[in-house]
């Protein structure tokens, strides 16, 4: 049996849209894969895969595509970068109706090419939708990402809420922060509630923050990467510390067979979960 | 999004990061003098006004200021022939939103719009977009009337939301509620 190594899979969610998400998503596998590691970045943003967008890639065919046997994993995969790949997705109630043990055989012969992915993150999409769930359930990690209003932290509780019923590790990242002290105010706030009302096992870990700056809005504008426009910003320098959070975690030499790693990998998670 | 999910005293808590006490601790509104459906409906439009300011957030990702400036008076309004339940006029910008439309906003399915295209297309995406949903998700919605179903000698209380997303958008949505009881 191949052996491969094994991809930490990372699922980054909301509560609701327009929190960042995908600018999260899109800029921390830029930095992660300027680090060295091989990322993969899977687009499953029910019903609004537009990653190919803000990375600024044309994306033809998409998963669906692969799913259904009309075009090959490896002309579907779109590098984006050195170490960085984006896999273009499709709504998750389309990848679903396809998601069984015959498409699952199919994959794994195709993704060798993405054997050696260290992280993929998987941009779901934003709510407690039943797809969204699946991908959650079945990431290593889960990140919930929102921003200092009520909406957005009340939806934020709820995602956490909904996905606490599976698993009790969730880390945050809190977006548009006017301070690391705000960040702190807010997650505490919220890991006091989720205690008392959730449950006192719910294991909830600020993974870091970013501060608002107008640059983010401006690159997303320019359909650039923060990160790079602006490598010496602080929601830059701040984006970097939450990667090195994330490296600290993953241990690169352990391989697994193929079957478990990449995009096969994710497939076999997402039908455990039927 | 988060009804049905959250129970009240977990809104109430993650409300006081916010300086919002729990209803239980709030002392009672003073309402002397002001008529119930006066009240009710100033409570309303205080909330629309609030979820509207959220909603833009969501939208645009900056800040959005929402001011509700309620004022009751006879009735007037930009209308268009054929088009009964929306009103857009380019010149003033208006857009006369339907209560399916703000729960639309409130079950966050507005939120699909991103902020992406609203940045390439920064009036007109918007626009588009609320008036197109609007459109086609309005189906006799009991408060909305259009002004000219209003019999003359009634009255309106209109509200009308200043809506500034930084500097992309500056226009004006207008919620006007017929009240017979005022």
């Amino acid at each position: 049996m191949r052996q491969a190594k094994r991809t930490r899979f990372i699922a980054v969610t909301s509560g609701k849209g327009g929190v960042g998400k995908s600018t999260i998503t899109s800029n921390l596998a830029l930095l992660l894969s300027i680090s060295g590691l091989k990322v993969a970045v899977f687009d499953a943003d029910i019903g609004l895969a537009n990653l190919d967008v803000m990375f600024n890639v044309t994306a033809g065919n998409n998963i669906l595509h692969v799913l259904k046997g009309e075009a090959a994993l490896r002309d579907v995969v779109i590098p984006v970068a050195d170490n960085l790949l984006l896999i273009p997705g499709e709504s998750g109630e389309e990848i679903f109706r396809y998601c069984d043990a015959g498409m699952f055989e199919r994959l794994i012969g195709e993704t060798g090419v993405l054997d050696d992915i260290d992280i993929m993150l998987i941009d779901t999409g934003a709510g407690i939708g039943e797809h969204t769930q699946l991908f959650l359930q079945s990431a290593d990690d889960v990140i919930v990402v929102t921003v200092p209003d009520p909406a957005a932290i009340t939806d934020a509780y709820a995602t956490i809420k909904v996905t606490a019923r599976r698993r009790k590790d969730i880390k945050m990242i809190l977006n548009q922060v006017h301070s690391p002290k705000e960040a702190n105010n807010i997650f505490a706030k919220i890991s006091t509630v989720a205690k008392t009302h959730i449950g006192p096992d719910l294991r909830l870990e600020l993974l870091g923050e970013m501060t608002r700056d107008d640059k983010v809005a401006y690159a997303v504008k320019r359909r650039s990467s923060f990160v790079r426009e602006f490598p010496t910003a602080r929601p830059t320098r701040e984006l970097q510390a939450i990667a090195q959070n994330i490296m600290a975690d993953i241990d690169r030499s352990v391989t697994v067979q193929a079957s478990e790693s990449g995009i096969a990998g994710l497939f076999k998670r997402l039908l455990e979960q039927f | 999004m988060a009804r049905g999910v959250l129970n009240q005293a977990e809104v109430d808590a993650l409300m006081e990061l916010f300086g919002t006490a729990p209803k239980a601790e709030q002392p009672p509104k003073r309402t002397e003098g002001v008529p119930p459906q006066i009240s009710t409906l100033r409570s309303e439009l205080e909330g629309t006004a609030r979820q509207w300011a959220e909603a833009l957030r969501a939208l645009t990702g900056d800040s959005a200021t929402v001011t509700l400036q309620s004022i009751v008076r006879r009735g007037r309004a930009t209308e268009e022939p054929g088009n009964v339940l929306l009103q857009y006029a380019e010149e003033s910008r208006y857009l006369v939103v339907p209560e399916p439309l703000v729960n639309l906003v409130n079950e966050k399915s507005l939120g699909a719009l991103e902020i992406e295209p609203f940045l390439e297309h920064p009036l007109t995406t918007i626009d588009r977009e609320l008036f197109v949903t609007t459109g086609s998700l309005f189906s006799g919605g009991s408060r909305m009337v259009h002004a000219a179903q209003i019999p003359e000698g009634k009255h309106l209380l209109e509200a009308r939301f200043d809506i500034a997303v930084g500097l992309l958008l500056q226009t004006t949505v207008r919620m006007v509620l017929h009240d017979e009881s005022l």
